[in-house]
């Protein structure tokens, strides 16, 4: 129901309402979340950017939930990109050490290979996402929403009677 | 910028962390109570309790530590408290102290409430300590404690039953000796035999030389045939009594040995009576029981009061040793990968705690108050590289004093610890003294010093107490029921210092105990004086029941010893007197065919002269 609901809420969010720039923002945020294990400082960091900047939080929780499944899918590559970067890259070891030795930083789990992977992975998917959720945001408002609107999926999740009851409930409690 | 978010959920979330801080004193406080009181097993009571944040640091005013063996007593009591956490290794979840400040350690405080908790549903255990051990060690200490009451021994006495043959040794003995003198006396009658079988030919020699009649020798020549004759026999004669002399040395030294023999009889009768006396549990008051008797159930019942600590340490240290956090698995579990760390900790360790005995001038008079240091509490030792030190020294008003240094070393396979503790005048509360049965008393306003040394290497254990007593006053609770009671009561009332040493081991094996006292000396000599008699009633009762028992065996043997040594010797002397009869037989005949042949010999000098004195005057008439 609740992911119902985020799906229709992103399909009308593309279609109008908040910058292009806020839901790519959003998307890109919640795709580098939804890579990464959750309970890491950096995590919590990002999930603080994403509450505290107005980015689109459906565009987030839906990349997020979409990323996170992903993830385990990409997990063993997380791992061997953790594990070439921690263990063989040589020239690194010097900058690792200095991490495990310092205060903060093992509350980021940055000596997991997975943890570290996925976050890596993160951060340099984090531009293309963004980039290419602008673009598709731009493209789907000017030519793709029409067509969209009239697909049966679209109709029978909007027309649905338990997203109107959701609806009325929320409208209620809010 | 979200503006309702930082409304609506980051003002809440900073509110809500403001209400935890204002709350976190509290929860830490009732979290760090029932952490010591799981491992303490009583009351841990903390005042006041505050956490700073920067640096993050612990302070409390008060710590008190119930005695879980007495709960309307502390264990230790402090003042102010405060401690920093190392911040970094907190990040990492290991709770490091560098410097723990303790003031005004005050040792065994009473309580206002009772200290006891709940008692947790009792759980089985296999755990045997030392202490275990100890207690059944004592109670056979008291079983091999001497049975002192005169009454009680006389009428237990049953000496008859004590006496069997099979346990006399003197009579086993007895028998021995008997069997060595049959078979002696057989070598005696076949060495007499071969006597006998002698004393024909000296017969026969005897017939000879008496029918020697010198009045019938006319002739040099006869009478030195008859000579000769003599010598013969003498020679003869002398072969017999060299042969006669050699068999009564063999004879008489086996009786020699054998007198020997009967005289060590007495060596086994004293063995055997002292067997019999022992048996019959009659203390000799020579030896070191009295003391024991009287004051070791209660020094050895104080000591393992003392040692259950020791196995509190033993068994509590070693349970912290650290295991490793149940984590969540990740979704995919990927690889720590470890680099090297300036320095390993245990999860927590706190590196010195510097106790301060309070400077105060109000201290109370009743209570120790101690200072010192305690090094690396932690719950990993081989992490940290250093055993459990503990240095303390207290005193209080009027000169009590002590010093506690123990070490705690969980880092090799086998642990060890070792205590030192040293005490001085240390006013003695009341101890029992005697038995139930026996002076029944207690010691009161005693001083005591004492030293105490603790090694407890794996389950060994070896333990040496030292404890001087002095300026005692002893009061006794009933009147004394019979002699020995009285003398001890006497004696007890004019000593005023002993000294006591114990030690308990079991490095070699189960567990031993040694207890020694001069008290023994002081208590022996005066006791020995006043009921020596009595004593020796006793013993002359147990004595002369054995020698009785002893005695008809004795006699039986001495009866056929004697009988059989009579005989030899008679017939050794009557042999010896037929040899030295023929001998002076053969020399007196000897001496007269001499004589004769002197006489002969002259006879026949002067008729020979004679002719020739005639043949001269005849000679000179025909001139």
């Amino acid at each position: 129901m609740f992911w119902l609901q985020i799906v229709k809420g992103f399909i009308q969010v593309l279609r109008s309402g908040q910058t292009p720039h806020q839901i790519a923002g959003g998307f890109a945020l919640g795709a580098t979340v939804g890579l990464m294990p959750f309970f890491t400082l950096q995590g919590l960091l990002l999930w603080l950017v994403i509450l505290v900047f107005d980015v689109n939080l459906s565009a987030t929780l839906l990349a997020a939930t979409l990323f996170a499944l992903i993830a385990y899918i990409f997990d063993p590559l997380f791992h061997a990109l953790g594990y070439f970067l921690l263990a063989d890259s040589s020239s690194l070891h010097a900058f690792w050490t200095l991490l495990y030795n310092a205060p903060l930083a093992p509350l980021t789990r940055f000596n997991n290979t997975v943890a570290l992977g996925s976050f890596v992975a993160g951060f340099l998917l984090f531009l293309p996402v963004y980039l290419g959720m602008h673009r598709f945001i731009l493209v789907y408002r000017t030519h793709l929403h029409t067509k969209v609107e009239r697909l049966k999926i679209y109709q029978v999740i909007s027309k649905s009677t338990l997203i109107k009851w959701y609806d009325r409930i929320k409208n209620i409690t809010s | 910028m979200r503006k309702k978010f930082v409304y609506f959920i980051l003002v809440p979330i900073v509110a809500l962390c403001i209400v935890l801080y204002l709350f976190i004193d509290r929860w830490v406080e009732s979290g760090l109570e029932s952490a010591g009181e799981s491992v303490v097993g009583a009351k841990v009571e903390i005042d006041n309790l505050h956490l700073s944040l920067s640096p993050i640091a612990i302070q409390f005013s008060r710590l008190r530590v119930a005695n879980p063996k007495d709960a309307w007593k502390n264990v230790f009591e402090t003042g102010g408290v405060r401690f920093s956490l190392d911040f970094g290794q907190l990040l990492r979840g290991k709770y490091i102290v560098e410097t723990m400040e303790v003031n005004n350690l005050i040792l065994g405080t009473k309580r206002t409430t009772d200290g006891t908790l709940p008692k947790p549903p009792p759980t089985p255990t296999n755990h045997t300590s030392a202490v275990a051990e100890l207690t059944s060690t004592l109670g056979n200490e008291a079983q091999k404690a001497p049975v002192f009451d005169l009454n009680k021994i006389r009428k237990e006495l049953k000496i008859d039953s004590l006496l069997e043959v099979q346990n006399l040794r003197s009579v086993q003995y007895l028998d021995t000796l008997k069997l060595r003198v049959r078979d002696a006396s057989q070598q005696w009658q076949a060495t007499m035999g071969d006597l006998e079988k002698s004393k024909q030919r000296l017969a026969d020699v005897q017939a000879n030389i008496n029918a020697i009649n010198l009045n019938e020798l006319k002739t040099v020549q006869n009478i030195t045939a008859a000579l000769n004759n003599v010598n013969g026999a003498y020679k003869g004669i002398n072969d017999i009594n060299e042969t006669f002399k050699l068999r009564r040395t063999a004879v008489t030294t086996q009786l020699d040995r054998l007198t020997t023999s009967v005289s060590a009889i007495d060596g086994y009768v004293r063995s055997d009576y002292d067997m019999v006396r022992r048996l019959a549990r009659v203390p000799d008051l020579s030896t070191q029981g009295l003391a024991k008797l009287l004051l070791g159930r209660e020094i050895l019942q104080k000591v393992s009061a003392y040692l259950s600590w020791i196995d509190f340490a033993r068994t509590t240290i070693p349970k912290y040793v650290s295991t490793p956090d149940n984590e969540k698995a990740p979704r995919f579990k990927g690889q720590d990968i470890h680099f090297p760390v300036d320095r390993a900790y245990p999860k927590w360790w706190i590196k010195k705690v510097a106790i301060s005995g309070g400077e105060d001038k109000a201290q109370n008079s009743e209570y120790f108050y101690a200072k010192g240091e305690v090094h690396n509490i932690a719950n990993d030792q081989r992490i940290t590289g250093f055993p459990l030190i503990i240095s303390l020294s207290g005193s209080k008003a009027g000169g009590s004093a002590f010093t506690f240094d123990g070490s705690f070393d969980r880092r090799p396979n086998v642990p060890v610890d070792n205590y030192k503790v040293t005490a001085s005048n240390i006013p003695a509360a009341d101890i029992t003294f005697g038995q139930a049965d026996f002076v029944p008393s207690r010691i009161t306003k005693a001083m005591i010093n004492s030293s105490c040394e603790v090694m407890v290497p794996g389950n060994e254990f070896d333990a040496t107490v030292r404890l001087v007593f002095r300026s005692l006053a002893f009061v006794f609770d009933r009147d004394p029921r019979n002699d020995v009671e009285r003398i001890t009561r006497d004696v007890l009332t004019g000593i005023r210092a002993f000294n006591v040493g114990l030690r308990m081991w079991n490095t070699s094996g189960p567990l031993d105990i040694a207890l020694t006292t001069d008290l023994d000396d002081q208590l022996t000599v005066r006791t020995k004086k006043v009921i020596g008699d009595e004593f020796a009633r006793l013993q002359n009762d147990i004595r002369a029941k054995v020698d009785r028992r002893i005695a008809e065996k004795r006699a039986e043997f001495e009866k056929i010893f004697n009988q059989k040594k009579d005989e030899a010797l008679a017939q050794l002397k009557a042999y010896d007197s037929l040899v030295n009869q023929n001998l002076a037989l053969l020399d007196g005949k000897k001496k007269e065919l001499d004589a004769r042949i002197e006489q002969e010999k002259k006879k026949q000098t002067d008729a020979a002269k004679k002719q020739i004195e005639d043949a001269v005057k005849g000679l000179f008439k025909r001139q």
